[in-house]
């Protein structure tokens, strides 16, 4: 269901608790309504066993060789 | 006697350091000259948001002392770089592009500024850019629009549209600029020049202001290739300040972007990244594939399945982390904030938690994706952009039949890689025939292989002409 103006305006009351200007809150509803119905139409079973990416961690770990390993 | 240069404001790094080295050139003519470049274009440009003359000229003073002592601390040593003005500057005020910080001065410099001062860079100004980083046309609403230099009344990219239109423009010898969606790609894709941003990791950010932590990255706007990889040789490495940035030696990158392509496997991706695109944008970038293909290089055909949630994961990512960002200066300054950005940064507090990380779990598909590519290959080559420059009252573009927001298709290339954190290089690959930059060509590269990309890039930029054409200001 499309994130409307109302559920903002309700969640702003009842959950980050202040009130929201009514024309802020209608184009809030059309920048994370398609957005949150994008990602609710991913199907979640193949990302059972995906963890999420964690901010700050590498993207990569840095290259190793072989050499790295290896005794001085 | 200084030989006589009346055209050094448009001389790329490379050219320049030579010179002054030998002392053929001065610091102090080269920064006067672009200050002059600056007063004559700033009306028509507005790519600074403030200019520090009288400081860069003392500054260069200093450095032409230095280096006349035989204290020459390398290729920046006596450079003019523009600063994009979220970067934090000691004593001098840091917007971030917002009436909410226009009074802002910090008490230190980042670390990326104190590491182009140490190398004897000449800090110029600050440069303009949208909001908070947040969007590309960097119309902004408190100091105005910085203006394509190419053509005055279209944009120039964002959100470091002022670092690109001034290197563009040579109101600077280089320039830099942040990347979060696409931020350094996209402007140096619409002015004509080439962006560098480094793998997530490889420079530090203390002390840029954020967009989104887990996705922004600093990186050089420069006229060539050797320039971006040499400013970059300044300015990456492990900072204490940062904890994203890895402990790891930051090559000689002058040393090793020197040797062609032979043998090189590019990845060409059939998914995704050459759909709904300016036909002379796929006509441009196919040619540079070929012309890479010409100096030795080998194609590889690739797909990067999930690549094509890539616009959903960047807005819901940055949309969540900017407003926890904004917070403190959301609750004293609500109304400073421009409308637009207002809408953006209440936003984020509709993205619910298991959103935001079924947002970074997709993230991690599309780093997987990624990394199973660049098994095959070494550098991913693909369009920077999928449509050059547009006027800034043109909100949306069509193509393949689909309209949608400039902001959603100028960030469908590049945001891909903010998200896999991997190094890209953007560089100019051909123009219109009205002479307005037409295209530019993307390579991604393996992390912490900024090396790889520079080569394949200079490679291209050595064999063609589109690095030396100016705009006609």
């Amino acid at each position: 269901m499309p994130l409307s103006k109302e559920a903002v305006e309700q969640l702003f009351a009842e959950q980050v608790g202040r009130p929201i200007d009514p024309e802020v809150a209608a184009a809030v509803a059309g920048v994370v309504g398609p957005l949150s119905d994008a990602l609710d139409a991913v199907d979640p079973e193949p990302l059972f066993l995906v963890e999420p990416s964690t901010p700050f961690q590498a993207s990569y770990p840095p290259e190793r060789s072989r050499s790295d390993d290896t005794p001085a | 006697m200084t030989p006589r240069h009346d055209d050094l404001a448009l001389r790329p790094v490379s050219e320049l350091a030579p010179l002054i080295r030998a002392g053929e050139v001065s610091p102090v003519e080269l920064t006067r000259q672009v200050l002059a470049r600056v007063e004559a274009l700033e009306p028509k440009l507005n790519a600074y948001i403030t200019v520090l003359a009288e400081q860069a000229m003392a500054d260069a003073r200093v450095a032409e002392r230095h280096i006349a002592q035989g204290d020459y601390r390398g290729p920046f040593h006596g450079i003019p770089v523009g600063l994009k003005d979220l970067l934090m500057t000691r004593g001098v005020r840091t917007t971030g592009g917002s009436a909410v910080l226009a009074d802002y001065v910090p008490d230190e410099d980042a670390t990326t500024v104190v590491r182009l001062r140490a190398a004897g860079a000449i800090v110029t100004g600050k440069l303009n850019l949208h909001e908070f980083a947040y969007g590309v046309t960097n119309d902004n609403f408190t100091f105005g629009p910085t203006h394509n230099p190419w053509r005055l009344g279209s944009i120039p990219g964002g959100s470091s549209g002022g670092s690109a239109a001034a290197v563009a423009a040579g109101e600077c010898s280089a320039a830099l600029g942040s990347d979060t969606g696409g931020s350094i790609r996209i402007p140096a894709a619409l002015c004509g020049v080439v962006g560098l941003m480094p793998t997530y990791g490889r420079v530090s950010r203390y002390g840029a202001l954020a967009l989104s932590w887990s996705l922004d990255h600093v990186g050089p706007i420069t006229r060539g290739v050797t320039d971006a990889a040499l400013m970059l040789g300044v300015i990456a490495g492990y900072d204490p300040l940062d904890v994203s940035t890895q402990p790891l030696p930051v090559p000689d990158y002058a040393d090793e972007i020197a040797d062609g392509v032979a043998g090189l496997r590019i990845g060409v991706p059939r998914n995704y990244f050459f759909e709904r695109i300016h036909p002379e944008v796929r006509h441009h970038v196919e040619g540079a594939i070929r012309t890479l293909v010409e100096l030795g290089a080998v194609v590889v055909e690739i797909d990067l399945p999930g690549v094509e949630l890539s616009n959903v994961v960047e807005f819901t990512i940055t949309l969540a982390e900017a407003t926890s960002y904004h917070e403190h200066l959301l609750r004293g300054r609500a109304e400073k904030y421009s409308p637009e950005l207002r809408v953006l940064i209440e936003a984020g507090e509709a993205i619910s938690a298991p959103r935001y990380l079924k947002a970074q779990r997709l993230r991690t598909v599309i780093k997987q994706s990624f990394r199973a590519a660049m098994e095959r290959v070494d550098v991913i080559a693909t369009p920077t952009v999928p449509h050059p420059t547009v006027p800034f009252d043109q909100p949306t573009v069509t193509l393949g039949g689909v309209e949608e927001a400039v902001i959603d298709c100028l960030i469908r290339y590049t945001c891909p890689v903010d998200l896999s954190g991997q190094p890209a290089i953007a560089l100019p690959c051909g123009f219109s025939a009205n002479g307005v930059p037409a295209a530019s060509l993307q390579l991604i590269g393996r992390p912490f292989d900024e090396a790889t990309i520079c080569r394949a890039a200079l490679a291209y930029e050595s064999a063609t002409e589109w690095h030396t054409r100016h705009p006609p200001l």
